[in-house]
């Protein structure tokens, strides 16, 4: 109903559309048709081929392959070359050793120590200098620095970068097991 | 299958043979049906012969390269009416962002001017040819998104529903457009019925 009201409406519109004359196909439309059907088949083909081996593909793939090529050497190259950290022996910072202010090691008595370790309320720590003392004067390197010390020199701890490591009771114990088992080994070389 | 079977098939029959059996006669069957309807909806869309040659062909070439993603729930009038409709609606912005810098680029100010199209056109030997040409000159003023749709309603006599399948769109909105494409049309053409 509505639509049949619209067309009422706009009857004198529809009738001019409606004579307009039809436009029809050229006559080699068909023939037209079937070349840029097959040109494009050709093309296609044609262009599926020049996609892997035209030159605008071919040196963009040869620069990308040789910069690969040169990148994996140079890295390789570094690879031999570069030291394993792990396998590093620690530098040695003679140049903070000094006679002035800072701890001073006074390389007490073997038998000092002990009673010094259980008494002493300061925490024990990896670094600490009571690590580095020496059990024993006839150990020819202990005996040099001993008397390095007794000579007036010190070890400055302040400009030392290692690492200051706070451990739990297991690792202390741990510590102390080792401590106990390097001094026996000490004093059965110096016997 | 002999050519005189091929043509007692239909649509969809026929876009069948041509995919499961890429038979080319199928395929050249469909062209001849389709290809004076596809001109009058194109060139009444464009006002211009050769570009609507030229979009007809492309949509014949669309139908023969992707025959394969036309699914035979649909109508095949319907997937060609929206190929070619598609296609057409692409060559006229192309035309008339082509037109407008062409102009543009002559004028000092940003000012367009309606071109008129010298080519080609059937209309334009005869007295009725006049009146043809200013039907056609008022159709080509209507919006673009009514002039189609009028087009496939009082040109080429589709139905609201097919209208809507093509469009994608339901089919009161095809109504409603098509009928404010009327009254744009039935404005410009005032002078026509007043004779």
């Amino acid at each position: 109903m509505t639509n049949s009201h619209d067309e009422i409406k706009f009857a004198d519109v529809i009738s001019a559309l409606k004579s307009l004359p039809a436009v029809n196909a050229p006559e080699n439309f068909e023939a037209g048709l079937m070349r840029r059907i097959n040109s494009e088949q050709h093309r296609a083909e044609e262009s599926s081929f020049k996609k892997f081996f035209s030159p605008s593909r071919l040196i963009p793939a040869t620069a990308l392959a040789v910069s690969a090529v040169i990148i994996l050497f140079v890295l390789n190259l570094g690879a031999d070359e570069a030291e394993n950290p792990f396998m590093l022996e620690p530098p040695i910072r003679e140049d903070i050793i000094s006679s002035s202010n800072m701890d001073v090691f006074q390389l007490p008595q073997a038998s000092e120590d002990r009673s010094q370790q259980t008494s002493s309320p300061r925490p024990r720590t990896f670094g600490d200098s009571e690590v580095m003392q020496p059990r024993s004067e006839s150990h020819p390197g202990l005996a040099s620095s001993r008397a390095a010390m007794e000579s007036g020199y010190t070890i400055s701890k302040a400009g030392l970068d290692f690492k200051r490591v706070s451990l739990n009771e297991a690792e202390k114990r741990e510590l102390n097991t080792l401590r106990e088992r390097m001094r026996t080994v000490m004093e059965g070389n110096t016997r | 299958m002999t050519d005189k079977n091929l043509n007692e098939l239909s649509d969809e029959e026929l876009i069948l043979e041509f995919q499961q059996n890429d038979t080319i006669r199928a395929f050249e069957i469909l062209v001849q049906r389709y290809k004076n309807p596809l001109m009058n909806f194109v060139y009444r869309f464009l006002g211009n012969y050769e570009a609507c040659a030229d979009v007809v062909q492309e949509t014949m070439i669309k139908v023969y390269r992707y025959k394969d993603s036309y699914s035979s729930i649909a109508k095949f009038s319907t997937w060609i009416y929206t190929i070619a409709g598609n296609l057409a609606r692409t060559e006229y912005q192309r035309r008339k962002r082509r037109n407008l810098f062409s102009i543009n680029s002559y004028g000092e100010e940003q000012e367009t001017f309606d071109i008129p199209d010298n080519s080609y056109r059937p209309d334009v030997i005869t007295d009725s040819g006049i009146k043809e040409k200013i039907i056609q000159d008022a159709l080509l003023k209507v919006s673009d998104a009514y002039r189609d749709v009028v087009i496939l309603r009082d040109i080429q006599g589709l139905t609201y529903e097919e209208i809507a399948e093509i469009k994608k769109l339901n089919v009161g909105t095809v109504k409603s457009r098509i009928n404010r494409g009327r009254a744009q049309l039935q404005k410009l053409l005032k002078d026509i019925y007043r004779e």
